[in-house]
């Protein structure tokens, strides 16, 4: 080998070290809840998504070592406080992606369970332990439920799916709240006989493979391990239209009922009711979807959000800012469509318009 | 016998005359050799060049305990010392008042998993590689070792996965057998058990009294119902129902399975150090095979197996995905063994992506725990070891053992080679009594059933990664960027992540192998040199260990704060610094046993011919450590290739192919972990296999090329 030859091969190889690409393609990381819709957007963009939780995609996000994060929860103010004094006094702007359902698994001879919010918090933090209690077997009229003691399975890392969940628990019982607290990525779970798992197939698992067992997972994992058929249909009041006997006519009348809806993309829609939204106040547009009441709604259905910079040049980011715009408009887009396949449903035309323009006040 | 390539020794040395030869090799090297001021340069340079190499990985080392010192104030602080270390209450998110954090349960929970896999692997581990050295028929021997080492290739997340859908649901029935007839199984298991404390007896007193000491204490309390830890918890017995899916056994079970190629590996490689004259010595003496595996074989192998186990341990200590897998992870001191348990490496890697400050102090600080033990246990391992050391060579041994006994072989070897010289063989055969030859036969057959114990397991392990990996190999595979739908595969592959594999771990084994056979070097010469040198290997040593000990995702975690911060953003090169943090002290451990074992009177003589140290070590000692030290490197680019809690936060992973050293990169790892923990449906689950076949061939391919290597090396060498 002579040294020309040499050298070109060595510059060569420097090249291909350093080389930038044309477009550069920008990364993101945080929350796992979207992670699949999120990496679908980036494999057809040229950018790339790493789901590792949110807390370590803000974390990321405050440190500039991504050029956008996926969280499920709001920044504390101490977050806010870091990334303000860390990038140059930018603010993070939230944008909502999707809507997702968190489905109930449950694994005994009964079958299809009818749960709502106060039993599921006892049996989550401990008030209820045997699956023949009576507050179970009051919504489950007919069906022959095991004497045995509950196996809960739930998430072993923190999560968004954890922190809905436990968002709607802390909504509906009163003894969820007091015993376990406000919601989490890591709630402390009180029940007795926990098994805690990684990853929402985890959870899946742990229901398939230990008898008179319950869980929470999302939609699209809960439909990957078959567990579709043994998912609980969750109660909450509904107006409901019925025909009530008055001076002896009928009169139909709205009566508030409990009814029991299963998670599927029409009731998850249905459960996002605000006709305004302030993106501003990130966690009134949780609190809002969980527990709604409105009519034909999923009871347990959250939203996630993209974290973007306020300012890319004072963050230090100006040359993502492009990335970024393409990203949401392909989120708000064509994207929309795509989220249907992973058990999302897409956004309501308000989240939908208010994230849209929200597109315009990031800053250059 | 001095084994020296030819045209690099140069000396050569009239002997001199009978009459002036000293008693001493020393006084003879000062009388007869008087090395010029070249060759003494060159030892110094020598010298300075290990040490230096020694000097980088004790200053990265400091820095990172210093550095993860430095991140948990808060909980010093917070709790105290002994309130974090002591606390039972591990709350991040509390209904009322402030987060608690304590470290107890976790600390629990590491210690009985990782010892319930010792106790399992160490024996079964020692067992295969005796069976692979000397037992087993020859033709046999390489390919049960060539299997066993392949599965250290295996990535945790898999071994994880195969516990949590192969071996858990296998285990179960036994397990709920176990808990409704807790006394009888007990006998049975403490049966089993006390074979293989007898098999590996000797060579190990003092661990057989220490597990006979746990058993009888088991027993004791399995018969009268008594609480490990009383006043703790209520009353248990230690192996009652009920069974779930995670528990300490089925930990215990899978970390066992985890740890065994690592310690069979690096043991097979001590015990192929053995020289031959010894075990013949011993054979010539009279003794049986068993009898010279125990009197001849395992004395010389003792350090170097502790060390093997050492390495085992710091895996499962280290341990975070598989564990967090089939563990049910439920904090949970004293319950039964069938019960949930968690690992402390097991609550930081799944913790860490969500934790406020305080529980990220927590821990960073649960780490240094880690360390703390592993160190402990690895200075225990090795006074053990030192203590046992001292006193007559294994063959003076051997001949006080037998010359008291009415069938003891002749008492000088000379004498038996020279009946059988005499060509009467069958009568010259000093006669073995009936005893012993039961006694050897039925060690030789506990070795036969530890080898079926321990290669059934690993061996069905990767019949399944053969099995469902074998239909995934196709060029598509290999050409095609990764999949985002888990529920739309086809036509998709493993490219990038692949790619990515290659450049991390190229990296990490071009940083970590050089600087860790210098730093085993200079832990060798050290040793060898006394005094300051001789301190500062023994220092380098502790710091090996607790490096040893370092769970995984702590290594990512500094390279993150140290580098990651410092470029501003995510990179294959931080990546491939983690991995090598990771490698590092496998291939200095690994490298240090080996070169402990090159037979001393190789070494003096070298000396005494007047060959430098430096000269020494390149022409006699490394190429007879050479096999060990390659299969040292081979163990830790297997361990760092099917990394993945460091990436995460370093190289972050990619959608994209190579952009660049300063770019995210993806890998086979984070891929297969993305695909069966984050998601799993029949098509990630068969992908995941896919993968980690590609894995295995990946470091199958760099056995062979290193084999080869060796082959093409050793013929060059010539016996003298």
């Amino acid at each position: 080998m002579n040294r020309s030859m040499r050298t070109s091969i060595a510059a060569g190889s420097l090249a291909l070290i350093t080389a930038v690409p044309a477009l550069a393609s920008s990364s993101g990381s945080g929350a796992t809840f979207p992670a699949l819709v999120y990496r679908d957007w980036c494999q057809q963009l040229g950018c790339s998504y790493t789901g590792k939780g949110s807390s370590g995609g803000i974390r990321d996000f405050i440190a500039g070592t991504v050029d956008f994060a996926g969280t499920d929860a709001v920044m504390t103010d101490s977050q806010v406080g870091d990334l303000a004094s860390k990038r140059g006094g930018v603010k993070a702007l939230y944008f909502p992606t999707l809507l997702g359902a968190i489905s109930v698994p449950t694994n005994t001879k009964a079958g299809r369970l009818r749960l709502d919010g106060p039993t599921l918090g006892d049996i989550f933090s401990g008030g209820i332990t045997k699956w023949n209690d009576k507050k179970i077997r009051a919504l489950n009229p007919g069906k022959a439920l095991p004497s045995s003691d509950i196996t809960v399975c739930v998430r072993a890392d923190g999560s968004g799916t954890s922190f809905g969940f436990s968002l709607y628990l802390e909504k509906t019982s009163a003894s969820f709240k007091s015993k376990v607290g406000n919601a989490s990525q890591t709630p402390n779970w009180t029940a007795p006989k926990l098994v805690k798992q990684p990853g929402n197939p985890g959870v899946a698992q742990c229901v398939k493979d230990n008898a008179d067992s319950i869980g929470y997972v999302d939609l699209g994992d809960a439909t990957n391990a078959g567990l579709t058929g043994n998912l609980a249909a969750i109660g909450k009041g509904e107006m409901v239209r019925t025909v009530v006997k008055r001076k002896g006519k009928k009169v139909v009348k709205m009566v508030r009922k409990e009814v029991f809806r299963l998670p599927s993309p029409a009731s998850i829609t249905a459960a996002a009711t605000l006709k305004r939204v302030d993106l501003s106040n990130p966690y009134a547009i949780q609190r809002s979807l969980v527990a709604s009441n409105a009519t034909g709604s999923y009871p347990i259905t959250i939203t996630t959000f993209v974290l973007a910079y306020s300012d890319y040049s004072n963050a230090g980011k100006a040359s993502s800012l492009g990335d970024i715009k393409t990203f949401l408009g392909h989120a708000y887009g064509a994207g929309q469509q795509s989220v249907s396949k992973y058990g999302f449903a897409p956004l309501p035309a308000p989240m939908l318009a208010a994230a849209k323009a929200q597109i315009g006040s990031l800053q250059k | 016998m001095l084994l020296v390539r030819p045209g690099h020794v140069t000396v050569t040395l009239t002997p001199p005359a009978d009459d002036q030869i000293p008693p001493d090799a020393t006084r003879w090297q000062m009388a007869g050799l008087r090395r010029s001021a070249l060759s003494r340069l060159s030892d110094r340079l020598y010298l300075g060049l290990t040490g230096g190499a020694a000097a980088v990985a004790i200053a990265v080392v400091a820095y990172l305990i210093w550095a993860t010192w430095d991140q948990t104030s808060a909980v010093w602080d917070t709790f105290g010392v002994w309130g974090f270390l002591a606390g039972r209450e591990w709350i991040p998110s509390p209904a009322e008042g402030d987060p608690v954090f304590g470290a107890l349960p976790f600390i629990y929970g590491t210690l009985v998993t990782s010892a319930i896999a010792m106790l399992i692997a160490v024996p079964l581990a020692v067992g295969i590689a005796l069976a692979t050295t000397v037992v087993l028929p020859r033709p046999l021997r390489g390919p049960v070792s060539g299997t066993i080492n392949l599965l250290a290739a295996v990535p945790s997340v898999v071994f994880g996965f195969w516990g949590l859908v192969v071996l858990v649901p296998a285990a179960r029935p036994v397990l709920e057998w176990v808990a409704a007839h807790n006394l009888r199984t007990l006998a049975i298991a403490i049966a089993v058990l006390a074979v293989m404390a007898l098999a590996s007896s000797h060579g190990a007193r003092v661990f057989s009294l220490a597990s006979a000491a746990v058993l009888a204490a088991v027993i004791a309390m399995t018969l009268w119902d008594l609480p490990l830890v009383p006043h703790l918890d209520a009353p248990y017995t230690l192996l009652s129902g009920p069974v779930i899916s995670g528990s300490y056994v089925m930990a215990g079970l899978v970390l066992a399975v985890m740890v065994l190629p690592v310690i069979t590996a690096v043991a097979r490689g001590v015990l192929a150090t053995v020289p031959r004259e010894q075990q013949e010595a011993a054979l010539a003496l009279g003794a049986t095979r068993a009898e010279m595996i125990r009197h001849s074989m395992l004395p010389w192998a003792r350090s170097g197996i502790v060390g093997a186990s050492a390495l085992g341990l710091g895996r499962a200590l280290g341990e975070t995905i598989a564990l967090a897998m089939v563990a049910g992870n439920v904090q949970n001191i004293g319950g039964s063994l069938l019960g949930p348990t968690y690992s402390a490496a097991g609550v930081i890697a799944l913790q860490w992506g969500e934790a406020g400050d305080l529980q990220m102090a927590a821990l960073t600080a649960l780490g240094l725990v880690i360390f703390a033990i592993t160190l402990l246990v690895n200075m225990l391992a090795r006074m053990l070891v030192r203590r046992g050391a001292t006193g007559p060579g294994p063959v003076e041994r051997l001949r006080g053992r037998f010359s008291h006994r009415a069938d003891a072989p002749a008492a000088d070897a000379t004498d038996v080679r020279h009946r059988l010289r005499a060509g009467n063989e069958e009568r010259a055969l000093p006669r073995v009594s009936v005893n012993r030859r039961v006694r050897s036969a039925g060690f030789e057959g506990a070795v036969l059933v530890m080898v079926l114990m321990g290669a059934v397991p690993l061996g069905l392990l990767l019949f399944e990664v053969l099995r469902e990996g074998v239909g995934m190999m196709s060029t598509t595979f290999f050409t095609q960027p990764q999949p985002v739908d888990p529920n739309d595969v086809m036509g998709y592959g493993i490219k990038d992540a692949l790619i990515g594999t290659l450049v991390l771990s190229g990296i990490a084994t071009v940083i970590a192998a050089p600087l860790g056979l210098l730093t085993a070097i200079f832990m060798s010469e050290g040793h060898a040199r006394g005094g300051v040198a001789g301190r500062a290997a023994d220092g380098i040593g502790v710091f090996v260990d607790v490096l040893l000990g370092m769970p995984s995702i702590m290594a990512g975690v500094t390279v993150y704060l140290a580098i990651v911060t410092a470029m501003g953003h995510f990179s294959a090169l931080a990546g491939g610094i983690a991995l090598a943090i990771v490698m590092f002290p496998i291939v200095v451990r690994s490298s240090d046993e080996m070169l402990r074992l090159v037979a001393g009177g190789q070494k003096e003589a070298a000396q005494a011919l007047g060959a430098p140290r430096w000269r020494t070590m390149w022409s006699v000692v490394l190429p007879a450590a050479a096999p060990g030290i390659l299969t040292g490197v081979m163990l830790a680019i297997a361990r760092a290739a099917g990394e993945t809690a460091p990436l995460l936060f370093t190289s972050l992973g990619s959608q994209q192919g190579f952009e660049g050293l300063d770019k995210p990169i993806a890998s086979l790892p984070q891929f297969i972990y993305g695909f069966l923990i984050q998601v799993r449906t029949d098509g990630s689950v068969r992908f995941s296999w896919g993968a980690t076949l590609v894995l295995v061939g990946f470091i199958l391919a760099l056995t062979l090329v290193a084999r080869l290597i060796m082959r093409f090396t050793s013929a060059r060498e010539v016996q003298q």
